[in-house]
């Protein structure tokens, strides 16, 4: 039962990033590798900004966000646009961000250091029962986010002219153009979203384990593994993918050990793929000829 | 003022499909376009509406060339283009598709909502609001596609073949909406269709193309009382 | 053969060959033994100054043996990623397991060292096989990231897993009570690692032998017809499978091999250093080989070589680490880029500036020089569209020497549909249509647009299952099939749009319509047995004769996309009749032709029926229809609406009236 609680607990965590990948793949189709180091970046920009004692812990966070949402867009228009040009089989853009990710984590290692620092904003102490499980309160509030930002982007692509803009150019970028509204800016407004969604993680997750420069590399792999379970199209596919993920790779570790928890959970995305490579939630696409 | 497209050449990759093509739309004109498959039609209008890059020759409006902008900045400037096939945003409602429309004709609002007369022409339309695209039939499909081309406002509305795939009854019913909305709006028209008899019949003036060139053109009547459109379409005469 | 190669092939042997200058040893064969000359001796050259064993030369051969092994992890990964086309982010996890699973082999299971690599190498490829039957459903970043996934998984694995000794590497005091391997013994030789001063490290021997063998296979393979057929589902696997290619048995074919050769760069890395750390198998060393790829080439024989050398020396030379120095100094003590990161932004840099890495670039300033000579040489005339598609009464009789065409039994029933339907959703795009094709018969098929007629096409040739009705070809029994096995049975066919290999030659595109690219085993394409050189030039002469049929000969060593249009069409013809059809389906073939272009289309189409193959013509131009056609079919919303002679379908009102949209009862 514990491991239970904790795995949906830690399954939030990885949804919350997830949702970063899900929607850049929705508007562009492309993902982008240097997430775990955006998670980085917002956390020591968050860092940095801790000492500025006339803001708000949550004034702090939107720096971090906004900062992540800058880069992030930049991100896409100079090294993903140059490179997703030749049709959908041009995977360019991938080995473009890997490279970015190469770059900033070599960059916030060289400034920052390769130690952890702690981090004390948005910090909640303490730990709460949930079902007979001690759960610690900051990582209820990252699950717990995670749900409301799902909830709100779902609710933002259905009732908000942006979100119908983000349904439409996910559809048919090119006939999107034809409205009146340039595909690029749009995939340009995505990442700036889905890369403030990773410093946010990051911030959260800093006052956790504390900020260092790799601290995005082991959610990398496995929110980009719950993305993919629950499917990269599905603003819902995070939290499914997510739950499963969490608590087959908790309840595995608790059984087996800890090295089996996290080879369960790749495993389960290789199974979801060959069973349906389009992921629990996801919509196949039809071939076109 | 008019929409010129001045000695275009234009093709995908490495195939030229256009060779110095020039045509006119006026103000509240329908000009047809006809020709057969392969002529270089489609390619006409998505090179118009920006979708395709201009190699050589020029695209103006009201005297300003527009060859070098998006197609998005095309599109709210008012070019707008019905794409062939209509290209419905499929998982979209009725409703929602045509609120895409509208997207881009901000910055240009006033007078009376364009939409508002087809939806009440068009019952059918309302009806089906709130349902996913896809779902619709194709004629029901391309009437959609057209409310959602005038939602945008057109100055100069780009029809890509709006009669494929449909029966002959709904085709009449179709060439009825175009002329309709020629009337309501007072925007110019440029029809690609392969369809010219019917095309001919409601256009004022035409052009044929044959293999990427402007084999004639003149006033609608004249082009399809000539053997010209018959041999392009069935190379023979008569 | 390969398609993309940019190194071009000796002149062929024809009356054409005499008017260029000769190319360095002509003879195929002699060609490849000059190669794997150079190879070895190149290999052999580079441990030389390791012979003595002295001090100061063991460090050098580390990084030769970091070389060799880097080398062979990215050949493999270039079959995959350069002809493929598929990006794998995997290739570190094969090399870290062929590593350990030798290292292991030899240590904990006690076997012997060239069974514990050969076993290290089965395990590599029998994971490889898994990944790939598992992934190969997936496009471009899903199959990136299940790759990726596999990489992190046996990363995670050897950094916690208790076997493998953790952090303290592999073999470990505690566990071992030794940090290195023993050095192994082959036939009485102990192969030294370079690890100790003073002693001569024998197994760089073996080392870099087998690294220049695996360079020399690789090259085979490239440009076998194996090869061909890793280009053309690069290019698209639709096309690839008209070709006749098995396209799922392929790629995983070509995955499993790549992933053995990614075992085989770990293998390397333990008979040459000894111990094993996990950390340097990590996600920097999977996209380390993908950059060498790419740095030097992908695509290209000797770009892997060129990228993983080049990065090997970047990475472990000094020349990183002062230019992080030289920022810290000008710039910044903080902000400044050490290693990883300059290696990030030399990968940005290769993508924007040199997308053909080093090898491909170059060669592509070569081809493209030599071209223009070409060019020159033919003082134009080639170029001039009035050429048109000659098929000549020349030409005609030059080919029917030859017996492979199917002439001779013409009238016989060759295809027969019957009551052929497809849905898609509710939408029917052909409805119970009936067609027979019989031997040396052409027949067209027209209608409006929208009529069916594509669909029709992608019908017969396999694209799409039938929803109802049969297809028989030859007698046999054809419904549903997938498209390689109609095109081995006999039906080729040609695009709306010209499929090409765009940078490839117009002889190397013909090449690839050949049985052979579907055919050919891996063995074969590696080993490259005399028997395949004889092959090679028949193919070669034949795929000579087919480009003078359709009027090419001027134009062989020209890359495919720098054919006028109408030419591509013709080569597009050429390449569907290298792989000896009975029935060549043509969609669309005088679609975006000037009318002399389509009036040499027709002659070619006639010639070919002379020959007696059977066409099925999905056609616009009614004037060309009129011409060849002896049956024409004209549908209309996916049902048949006239079926005749030309004439007799031309003058029905029926069908004139679909072409023009004139409502019915005007004619009445």
């Amino acid at each position: 039962m514990d491991a239970l609680v904790l795995g949906l607990v830690l399954g939030g965590l990885y949804a919350l990033l997830a949702q970063s990948f899900v929607l850049t793949f929705i508007t562009t189709k492309t993902l982008n590798f240097a997430v775990g180091e955006f998670v980085a970046l917002g956390a020591f920009v968050v860092l940095a900004v801790a000492g500025w004692s006339w803001l708000p812990d949550v004034g702090k966070l939107a720096v971090g966000v906004l900062v992540a949402a800058v880069v992030g867009a930049a991100a896409y228009r100079f090294l993903v646009v140059p490179f997703m040009t030749e049709g959908e089989h041009d995977v360019r853009w991938l080995l473009s961000t890997v490279a970015l990710s190469f770059v900033m984590l070599n960059l916030i290692t060289n400034v920052e250091g390769p130690s952890p620092q702690r981090s004390e904003t948005a910090r909640l102490s303490g730990a709460v029962d949930v079902l007979g499980a001690g759960v610690s309160k900051q990582q209820l509030l990252i699950a717990v986010l995670a749900v409301v930002v799902t909830v709100l982007l779902v609710v933002a692509s259905k009732k908000t002219s942006a979100g119908l803009v983000m349904r439409a150019v996910s559809q048919d970028p090119e006939t999107t153009s034809l409205m009146g509204v340039s595909p690029r800016l749009v995939g340009m407004v995505t990442y700036a979203v889905a890369m403030g969604i990773a410093a946010l993680t990051g911030t959260l997750y800093a006052a956790t384990v504390g900020a260092s420069p790799v601290m995005g590399a082991p959610l990398l792999v496995a929110s980009i593994a719950v993305a993919v379970v629950g499917g990269l199209s599905s603003l819902w596919g995070p939290l499914l993918g997510g739950a499963l993920y969490g608590v087959l790779s908790e309840v595995t570790s608790y059984e087996f050990g800890a090295i089996w928890g996290e080879t369960a959970g790749l495993l389960l995305v290789i199974v979801v793929l060959v069973w349906r490579p389009q992921g629990l939630l996801g919509r196949r696409t039809e071939v076109k000829l | 003022m008019s929409l010129e497209v001045d000695r275009l050449e234009c093709g995908y990759d490495r195939a030229p499909i256009l060779h110095g093509v020039s045509l006119r739309v006026g103000p509240g004109e329908l000009v047809a376009v006809v020709g057969s498959n392969g002529a270089g039609k489609t390619t006409l209008v998505r090179t118009i509406a920006g979708l395709l890059t201009v190699r050589s020759g020029d695209l103006r409006v009201d005297g300003s060339s527009f060859a070098r902008t998006s197609a998005a900045r095309r599109a709210r400037s008012g070019i707008v283009m019905v794409p062939e096939g209509r290209r419905l945003f499929p998982q979209l409602t009725v409703g929602e598709n045509i609120e895409m429309g509208r997207r881009a004709a901000r910055g240009r609002t006033g007078g009376e909502d364009p939409v508002a007369a087809l939806l009440d022409a068009f019952p059918i339309l309302t009806e089906r609001w709130d349902q996913q695209a896809n779902l619709l039939s194709g004629g029901e499909q391309q009437m959609v596609a057209l409310t959602r081309a005038v939602a945008a406002r057109p100055r100069y509305l780009l029809l890509d073949e709006p009669s494929l795939g449909l029966s002959p009854l709904k085709t009449l019913e179709v060439f009825r909406l175009i002329e309709m909305i020629r009337e309501r709006t007072g925007a110019g028209i440029l029809l690609v269709e392969q369809m010219a008899d019917q095309a001919l019949q409601a256009a004022d003036r035409a052009y044929v193309l044959e293999l990427g060139r402007v084999s004639m053109e003149g006033p609608a009547a004249e082009v399809r009382a000539s053997d010209e459109v018959r041999r392009a379409y069935l190379g023979v005469a008569g | 053969m390969s398609i993309l190669d940019q190194e071009s092939r000796s002149a062929p042997p024809t009356r054409e060959s005499s008017r260029r200058p000769a190319r360095w040893p002509a003879r195929p064969w002699a060609r490849d033994a000059l190669f794997a000359v150079a190879a070895l001796a190149v290999a052999f050259i580079a441990i030389l100054p390791g012979r003595d064993g002295a001090g100061p030369s063991i460090s050098l051969m580390q990084l030769v043996a970091s070389m060799a092994a880097m080398t062979v992890a990215a050949v493999g990964l270039n079959l995959l990623m350069g002809y493929a086309k598929l990006v794998s982010l995997g290739q570190g996890g094969f090399y870290a397991i062929g590593a350990y699973a030798t290292a292991w082999l030899v240590l904990d299971g006690g076997w012997h060292p060239l069974l514990a690599i050969a076993g290290a190498l089965a395990l590599c490829g029998a994971v490889g096989a898994v990944v790939a039957v598992a992934s190969m459903q997936l496009r471009g970043p899903q199959f990136s990231v299940i790759t990726l996934v596999l990489a992190i998984l046996v990363e995670r694995i050897l950094n916690e897993g208790a076997l493998f000794g953790r952090l303290a590497g592999y073999p470990n005091h505690a566990q071992h009570g030794t940090t290195g391997l023993p050095p192994i013994e082959v036939l009485g030789f102990t192969l030294e690692p370079p690890m100790i001063a003073n002693t001569v490290a024998t197994v760089m021997v073996p080392v870099v032998v087998v690294t220049a063998l695996v360079v020399i296979v690789s090259r085979n393979i490239a440009r076998s017809p194996w090869g061909s057929s890793l280009s053309a589902i690069g290019e698209s696997e639709m096309l690839a499978s008209h070709l006749g290619v098995d396209v799922f048995h392929r790629k995983v074919s070509v995955f499993v091999l790549a992933s053995v050769f990614g075992g085989l760069g770990g293998v390397i890395t333990t008979l040459c250093f000894a111990h094993l750390q996990p950390e340097t198998f990590d996600i920097f060393l999977t996209i380390t080989i993908v950059l060498a790829v790419v740095f030097g080439g992908s695509g290209t024989v000797l770009g892997p070589l060129v990228g993983a050398v080049g990065i090997v020396w970047l990475e472990q030379s000094d020349i990183l680490a002062q230019l992080g120095d030289l920022q810290q100094e000008y710039i910044s003590s903080q902000w400044y880029l050490s290693t990883p990161g300059l290696v990030g932004v030399l990968f940005v840099l290769t993508l924007f500036l040199m997308p053909k890495g080093i090898v491909g670039t170059i060669g592509a300033l070569v081809m493209g020089r030599r071209q223009r000579a070409d060019v020159a040489e033919d003082d134009g005339a080639g170029l001039q569209e009035t050429a048109g598609l000659p098929a000549t009464a020349e030409a005609v009789s030059d080919a029917s020497v030859d017996g492979a065409s199917p002439a001779g039994r013409a009238g016989e029933p060759l295809l027969v549909m019957r009551g052929v339907g497809k849905n898609f959703g509710g939408l029917k795009a052909v409805a119970d249509m009936d067609l027979t094709v019989g031997r040396g018969q052409i027949h067209a098929v027209i209608g409006p647009n929208g009529a069916g007629k594509s669909t029709l096409a992608n019908l017969l040739t396999g694209v799409y299952k039938p929803s109802s009705g049969s297809v028989r070809f030859e007698g046999r029994e054809i419904t549903g099939l997938a498209p390689h096995k109609v095109a081995r049975a006999g039906v080729a066919r040609t695009f709306q749009t010209p499929q090409l290999f765009h940078d490839a030659t117009v002889l190397d595109n013909v090449l690839a319509g050949f049985p052979d690219t579907g055919r050919t085993p891996l063995w074969a394409a590696a080993l490259k047995p005399p028997s395949r050189y004889r092959r090679d030039a028949e193919m070669r002469a034949e795929a000579e004769r087919l480009l003078n049929l359709v009027g090419l000969t001027e134009f062989t060593r020209l890359r495919a996309g720098e054919l006028p249009y109408g030419k591509q069409r013709a080569l597009e013809i050429a390449r569907a009749l290298a792989s000896q059809p009975e029935l060549i389906v043509l969609d669309e073939p005088a679609a975006g032709l000037l009318a002399t272009e389509t009036a040499g289309l027709g002659d070619l189409l006639l010639s070919l029926r002379a020959h007696g193959y059977a066409l099925i013509v999905v056609e616009h131009h009614m004037d060309l229809v009129a011409r060849i056609a002896d049956q024409v079919t004209c549908m209309d919303q996916g049902r048949l609406l006239s079926r005749g002679t030309p004439q007799q379908v031309l003058s029905d009102e029926g069908v004139v009236s679909a072409y023009l949209g004139k409502p019915m009862e005007e004619h009445s």
